[in-house]
């Protein structure tokens, strides 16, 4: 296990390596650059930004820099923000992020669990017809419909909530529900079918047969072995969701990182661009080598050497 | 061009994003690429507020327009009386009341007053710090730290116009206590010139002798240079600035300019405390270690989220600001900002163009809703070396064809006034006989496509129009494709790119037909005519061309009485106006809502971030 997972994080390195490269040659060869803007500045203050940034020298040595600069724990500094520190920024941001992150995923997580297991459970019953209709519901808005909704009603009209920020109660709840009820539906949806699945095989009926009591049944053979598909998806669910949304950061006006990483694409600001793809990639494949290692955990047959 | 930095996101752009992304992997975002948001430079596309200056007659022509459109016009008139002196109002709440929380839409890009070009940016530092001159309630040019106008009667500017002597009021003061002098003022003209700190107004003083030199000395890309810190030393010290004595500074010109007064009055020219600089470095502007002269000192900034603002003790000037605590709080969603206002979030938000009607027909929010004309104009701009807009008649027909009472309703929401002329009301030089030039006449739009060559719009050739995609830009292609059509039978395409993409196709020249325009930096017509329209100009991208008007802006820049010289630019404007070097569609206006408490409130032209914010000080919260 130990030697699977150095080889694992080993495989991070030219992952990371071969993002950043790609990253950089992409946001090198789209039209415009930082400072591009309909009235362009006088020549000579454009030549003088270049130069402080580096961007007057050639590509591949700005690449080389960057890598250096990189290696050393540098990412370089924002210009939209300028001369911030790309790390101060993904530093800043990843915390409100990862805190939206992950009071979103934990609802999403046991709010869809909740509704997928009782609605198998009780299949073609109303109370499946009604987590059927939930999970159809928060599959077909889109987060940022849903967070207008629940805006005009808990905000404008009732005055329970706040719209502006992220930390308080109050004006957490609703970024939060926006952000989980889309996953929360994808899981329950998964979570439903995976237990039907389960619920039908013949060990849950020799575990009926020799006598287990039912709950025994239910938690021990059906959930724990509906899990394993659903674990597939919780990975990149949590990887989506910590690493930020930025159409929620945007209406709720929370700084996190997700904002940053789209706005750097359409700001042209290449630091910021590459530390927070850079970030999102390592999330990315950190999040899925959990997975894997949960699988062996929820079954015994999987097994890593 | 002052640019205002903002998120147009494009909700629509959005929605397709999160529709293809969706359910595929449970999350709603992470979109690499596709979600449109924005870009800091105000491309000039999205309606940007920013300064308008309306000096003396002018006032009266934004008052006037803001009282039609139902405003309350008391908001936007004069203080409460005492507080021009600084003294409380009978009906402020107490101090202990004097918190104020208002919308910021936009973080700003640095708070670096000698590098900043942004809104944003500018509006919280003219409240960190104060030059040598500022802008009153008209717009006009009156001392700040100076104690009085140069003139050449007093003595503070030389006979030939070259030389000013600028004395400073007494007893001036850093926020930290220490004094400030006119060694301060010469350390802060050669810093905001310096070629490595790099700041992005520093083309506005080249006229200063030896400020050009100093800034460019290092050379393009193409022409590197590589002076020592031995030459760069002697070039800072060849500026043409220096302290007579503590109390008196001297600059001195290469050519005189009927400008200059204004130009020192811009952040750029806000004084910095040397030990301050080249104690903290790049980090001088952190709550921690920012220091300026302005009514307020930065308590908290916290990126993206909010900035608190608390009232100088060590204020110098007058008048005292009588808010206590300020509190930014950076919004880029004006819809949501506005949601936030009506759950009493925060005080004062700028009116989104989506809801301005329902808004303005409000009668509970009559008393709340602050109007400001600003300098801005937009409206079409044309290659003019490219067929078919090389013809100054089938550009003066697209420039006809367009209905501005309808456009400005339609797509502004009624937020905005409309613009037959490039300079906008309120601007010196700005002239009532030039806007009936460009004016809305379907016949004649037809007749002059017409004597082109395209009767009833046959043979004209394909043309797009390039805009960034954003939500109001979509409406503005919908409206302005719909009156060509109905008015010129032409048929224009669109070319929807994100911001960056669109400027560097300007810049390229690399358009047909583009909506742009102009924000100003300061009011005087020099920052609106010379190099965008003259031939070469740095900036004249449209590559609109005609030697008579390059005679007019000559002389108009030659000329350094203000009373003469607005005439000038009149006569000049004239003649790209007839030309039909652009078509002017849009002058710009700020529209802000304010809870009933806030009083004192006092739009000028030239306020940038939010309404009142360059005459703040006199703002208050009532009983």
């Amino acid at each position: 296990m130990t030697g699977y997972l150095m080889r694992r994080l080993f495989w991070l390195v030219p992952v990371l390596f071969f993002v950043a490269t790609i990253t950089f040659l992409l946001m090198h060869n789209v039209p415009g650059g930082p400072w591009s803007q309909d009235r362009p500045f006088p020549p000579q203050v454009e030549a003088n930004l270049n130069k402080k940034y580096n961007l007057d020298k050639p590509l591949l040595q700005q690449y080389v820099i960057y890598l250096t600069d990189l290696v050393h724990g540098d990412f370089g500094v924002s210009f939209a923000q300028r001369g911030r520190p790309v790390s101060a920024i993904i530093k800043s941001g990843l915390k409100k992020t990862a805190e939206l992150g992950i009071l979103s995923f934990l609802l999403a997580a046991v709010v869809g669990l909740t509704l997928g297991t009782v609605a198998a459970f009780n299949q073609n019953g109303p109370l499946d017809y009604a987590c059927v209709f939930f999970a159809t519901i928060g599959a077909s808005f889109p987060s940022f419909i849903i967070a207008m909704f629940l805006i005009l009603l808990f905000v404008v009209k009732l005055h329970w909530f706040n719209v502006i920020g992220f930390g308080s109660w109050k004006n957490s709840v609703l970024p939060v529900a926006s952000l989980a009820f889309l996953p929360a539906s994808y899981i329950s949806r998964i979570t439903r079918s995976s237990v039907l699945e389960v619920i039908r095989q013949d060990y849950v009926r020799t575990a009926r047969a020799k006598g287990l009591a039912e709950p025994i049944v239910d938690l021990r053979h059906v959930v724990r072995n509906s899990l394993i598909p659903i674990l597939t998806v919780l990975g990149p669910i949590f990887a989506a969701l910590v690493s930020g949304s930025f159409i929620i950061e945007f209406v709720f006006s929370i700084p996190g990182i997700g904002r940053e990483f789209v706005e750097s694409t359409f700001n042209r600001d290449y630091g910021v661009i590459m530390g927070t793809t850079l970030f999102y990639a390592l999330v990315i494949v950190l999040a899925n080598l959990v997975v894997d290692v949960m699988y062996a955990v929820v079954d015994p047959r999987i097994r890593y050497s | 061009m002052l640019r205002e930095k903002r998120s147009p996101v494009l909700l629509t752009g959005v929605m397709v994003a999160v529709a293809a992304l969706g359910l595929a992997c449970g999350s709603s975002n992470n979109n690499k690429g596709n979600a449109a948001n924005t870009a800091k430079p105000s491309a000039s596309s999205a309606a940007a507020p920013s300064a308008a200056a309306p000096s003396g007659g002018t006032a009266t022509a934004g008052a006037a327009s803001a009282t039609k459109a139902g405003t309350a016009a008391a908001n936007a008139s004069a203080p409460a009386g005492g507080a021009a002196t600084g003294a409380k109002p009978a009906d402020a709440a107490p101090d202990d009341q004097q918190k104020l929380t208002i919308q910021l839409p936009a973080e700003p890009e640095t708070l670096d007053w000698q590098v900043s070009e942004f809104e944003q940016d500018i509006s919280v530092e003219h409240l960190l710090a104060r030059g040598l001159f500022y802008f009153d309630k008209d717009a006009n040019v009156v001392p700040a730290l100076a104690a009085q106008m140069p003139t050449k009667e007093n003595g503070g500017l030389s006979a030939d116009g070259l030389t000013y002597t600028i004395k400073l009021k007494s007893g001036q003061k850093f926020s930290d206590g220490n004094p400030l002098t006119a060694k301060d003022m010469v350390y802060t003209v050669q810093r905001a010139m310096d070629p490595k700190l790099a700041g992005n107004y520093a083309g506005f003083f080249y006229d200063i002798v030896g400020a050009k030199d100093y800034n460019t000395a290092l050379g393009t890309k193409d022409s590197p240079k590589t002076p020592s810190d031995a030459d760069l030393a002697k070039m800072k010290a060849a500026i043409g600035v220096k302290a007579v004595d503590d109390s008196t500074i001297q600059l001195t010109l290469t050519k005189p300019s009927g400008s200059f007064l204004t130009r020192l009055g811009l952040w750029a020219m806000y004084p910095v405390e040397q030990s301050v600089i080249e104690k903290f470095g790049d980090k001088w502007t952190d709550p921690a270690n920012i220091v300026g002269n302005g009514p307020y000192v930065l308590k908290e900034h916290v990126e993206k989220d909010h900035l608190t603002l608390a009232a100088n003790p060590n204020y110098t000037l007058d008048p005292k600001p009588l808010i206590k605590t300020l509190t930014l709080r950076v919004i880029e969603d004006n819809v949501q900002a506005l949601n936030a206002y009506k759950n009493g979030e925060i005080d004062g938000v700028n009116v989104p163009q989506q809801q301005a009607q329902q808004i303005f027909a409000d009668p509970s929010l009559k008393d709340q809703l602050h109007r400001q004309p600003r300098q801005e104009t937009r409206g079409w701009e044309f290659n003019d070396a490219q067929k078919p807009f090389d013809d100054a008649k089938v550009r003066m027909a697209f420039a006809k064809a367009v209905n501005r009472d309808d456009y400005i309703k339609a797509v502004y929401g009624g937020i905005g006034t409309p613009a037959t002329t490039w300079l906008p009301p309120g601007l010196p030089g700005y002239a009532q006989a030039n806007e009936s030039i460009q004016a809305f006449d379907a016949a004649a739009a037809k007749k002059l496509l017409s004597d082109a060559g395209f009767p009833n719009g046959q043979g004209f050739p394909s043309v797009s129009l390039l805009l960034t995609d954003t939500p109001l830009n979509h409406t503005i292609f919908d409206f302005l494709q719909k009156q060509i059509k109905d008015n010129l039978n032409i048929s224009i395409g669109s070319e929807f790119v994100d911001a960056k993409t669109r400027s560097s196709r300007y810049s390229n020249k690399q358009f047909t037909l583009f909506y742009g325009g102009w924000v100003g930096d300061y009011p005087n017509a020099d920052d609106w005519l010379p190099d965008l329209w003259t031939t070469g100009g740095s900036t004249n991208k449209p590559g609109y061309t005609n030697p008579q008007f390059d005679a007019a802006v000559k002389a108009a820049l030659a000329e350094t009485d203000p009373q003469k010289q607005a005439p000038l630019w009149s006569a000049a404007e004239k003649i790209m106006l007839t030309d039909a070097a652009g078509g002017w569609l849009y002058h710009g206006e700020m529209v802000m809502l304010f809870k009933p408490k806030v009083k004192g409130l006092t739009g000028v032209s030239i306020d940038s971030g939010w309404f009142g914010s360059e005459l703040f000080e006199t703002t208050y919260i009532s009983k």
